[in-house]
């Protein structure tokens, strides 16, 4: 079929850009080798060096490797399931959401955990982290300074995310490969300081925690990620492109970058990992994983931000890019500036935010996997839509779940995982629910909405 | 000169930067392991970036196509190529030698400047997609 053909057969009207609103067209997909390296761009984090470095402060290096598996393979089923709807549905995850938890809860949901959440809050940390980090380094110089660089990083972040899903590839393609070199550099200094890799092996931890401990930390640093995972999938040619290149990613690539992180810490028992690099040898490598890894990560975070405010917020996608940008880069500055200000409190409150996100994730699964397939719908049709569809106001199970689940998983339970645990009864819940109400008759979708060819 | 030929010449110069730092990587290798390593890992990685190209374009007339695959092949020789230059100078992989990363690193230099004007070629040329 011809992209002329396929253009022609495309319902929708992309008012807002980047397909926030509307599903991707086929002529628009890319292969799987793009999606890959857009994941693998919000992998290449400092955020995920930083979660090896903790397991390189607290375990041996054996005991590393199995927290690094087994709390990526956790990650991998989850962000796989999710990835699968953004291939299918060819949706952003905040459209997505219109299904289990009707138009009103796709904006509020969408608005909290990705557009203030991370288009806002995390998007002005991790601007603020990466001054620190730049002053770190060049301690001397006035463009170094906390708040300058949050300045200048935060406007460099915001250029990838307002050009949109190819500003993200573009980055992501220059900032992987060199990413995967600079944690072979990590490990290299490890193996090199720790005497060698036998020496390395039998050097134990400075702060030793359990193993459960260590796979809540790895689950925990990364679940908002795979949650979201539909925002990149949703521009995959093939539906499994979505699902396999974030599994590849996360149990390969991931561990590779937990372990090298670990490596380093371990036998140099630095306290940071930009810090160890520079000490160790990595020189101008240092710097750039600075500005690189921090770049990949929060240009994501804007975009994803974006996509959700688009769906209440109707105007082009990257007005409000801009915007949320401006808003993060004005908060970091006003920090780094701020002497001996920390943004510790800032922070508490949006992990608190970032705690709804697995219920939803739970929920979402739940609704696409359990309950679509016991209303009979086929798997390749599920909430793919058409101009004139009707969806829900609100679904009220939607939301109740996400409730209960969040307040037992995330506040109630003391033990185990507790990402999973609002994740899983959010699942949970949601399928009796929906499942038992609908087998009584009793309605769970209230209110009814027409979505137009703008998506809205 | 079509696009396709064109694409065939520049891998070939970037396959043959990649075997001389393999070979650089070979006579860093006595002196410090870990730039022998670091050699051979960006050494590798050009290289296959480049060798997956000929049959992917041997059989495909479609010039915007050649193009698209040739954006991807240069995409990978382009960022570890920058990947390379950030890392060869690199204290930890200093050696007595300095000859030699200094060499590395004009190469890699090479192949970045090489591969970020092929892919504008195909971008301008053959109206290949920068994001394939």
């Amino acid at each position: 079929m011809s992209n002329e053909t396929q253009k022609e057969e495309w319902p929708w009207k992309d008012a807002y850009g980047d397909y926030s609103m509307v599903p991707v067209p086929q002529h628009e997909k890319r292969s799987f080798s793009s999606i890959f390296y857009v994941y693998m761009g919000v992998l290449a984090c400092i955020a995920v060096l930083w979660g090896g470095s903790t397991l390189g402060l607290q375990f041996t290096l054996k005991e590393a490797l199995v927290v690094a598996v087994v709390g990526s393979a956790i990650l991998a089923v989850i962000g796989g399931l999710t990835a699968a709807m953004g291939g299918i549905s060819g949706f952003s995850t905040y459209i997505n959401m219109r299904f289990p938890f009707g138009v009103v809860g796709s904006q509020v949901f969408g608005s909290i955990v990705a557009g203030i959440a991370c288009g806002i809050g995390w998007f002005a940390v991790q601007a603020w982290l990466f001054g620190i980090i730049v002053h770190t380094l060049f301690p001397n110089a006035a463009w170094a300074n906390v708040g300058v660089a949050a300045i200048w990083g935060g406007l460099l972040m915001m250029v990838t995310a307002v050009i949109g899903f190819r500003g993200l590839a573009w980055l992501s393609y220059l900032a992987v490969p060199f990413f995967m070199l600079i944690t072979g550099v990590g490990a290299m200094i490890g193996i090199a300081e720790g005497g060698g890799f036998a020496g390395l092996l039998s050097l134990q931890p400075k702060e030793p925690a359990s193993i459960s401990v260590g796979i809540t930390q790895v689950v925990g640093m990364y679940i908002a990620g795979g949650i979201i995972t539909a925002d990149i999938s949703r521009y995959a040619k093939r539906a499994i492109s979505g699902t396999l290149g974030w599994v590849i990613q996360i149990i390969i690539f991931q561990v590779y970058m937990l372990m090298g992180a670990a490596m380093l810490m371990l036998a140099t028992g630095a306290s940071d990992v930009a810090g160890a690099l520079l000490a160790g040898g990595a020189g101008i490598g240092a710097f750039m994983m600075a500005i690189l890894g921090q770049w990949t990560t929060n240009d994501n975070n804007l975009y994803n931000g974006a996509l959700s405010f688009n769906t209440w917020l109707h105007t082009k996608k990257w007005h409000i890019t801009i915007g949320e940008g401006i808003i993060g880069v004005a908060i970091a500055a006003w920090v780094g500036f701020a002497a001996g200000a920390s943004m510790d409190p800032f922070m508490t409150f949006l992990t608190y935010l970032g705690k709804i996100l697995p219920a939803i994730g739970g929920v979402l699964i739940a609704d696409f996997y359990i309950y679509r397939w016991y209303k009979k719908v086929p798997f390749k049709q599920r909430y793919k839509g058409k101009p004139g569809m009707k969806v829900a106001l609100c679904n009220w199970v939607g939301w109740l779940s996400v409730g209960l689940g969040t307040w037992i998983g995330g506040w109630l339970i003391k033990g185990g995982i507790a990402a999973l645990n609002a994740l899983v009864l959010g699942f949970v819940i949601y399928t009796v629910l929906a499942i038992v109400l609908d087998a009584a008759g009793v309605k769970i979708a209230v209110g009814e909405h027409t979505i137009n060819e703008k998506g809205v | 000169m079509n696009f396709k030929k064109y694409s065939k010449i520049t891998i070939t110069i970037l396959l043959a930067i990649s075997i001389v730092i393999f070979v650089l990587g070979v006579l860093a290798w006595s002196e410090n392991v870990y730039t022998g390593i670091i050699y051979f890992i960006v050494a590798a990685i050009m290289f296959l970036g480049c060798i997956y190209l000929y049959p992917r374009i041997a059989k495909i007339e479609d010039m915007q196509e050649v193009g698209n695959r040739s954006v991807q092949s240069n995409w990978i020789v382009l960022s570890v190529g920058i990947a390379g230059m950030a890392l060869f100078l690199a204290p930890f992989f200093r050696i007595e030698s300095m000859a030699i990363p200094y060499i590395a690193f004009v190469l890699c230099a090479v192949s970045v400047i090489l591969s970020a004007f092929n892919i504008y070629s195909a971008v301008k040329k053959v109206k290949a997609r920068m994001v394939v």
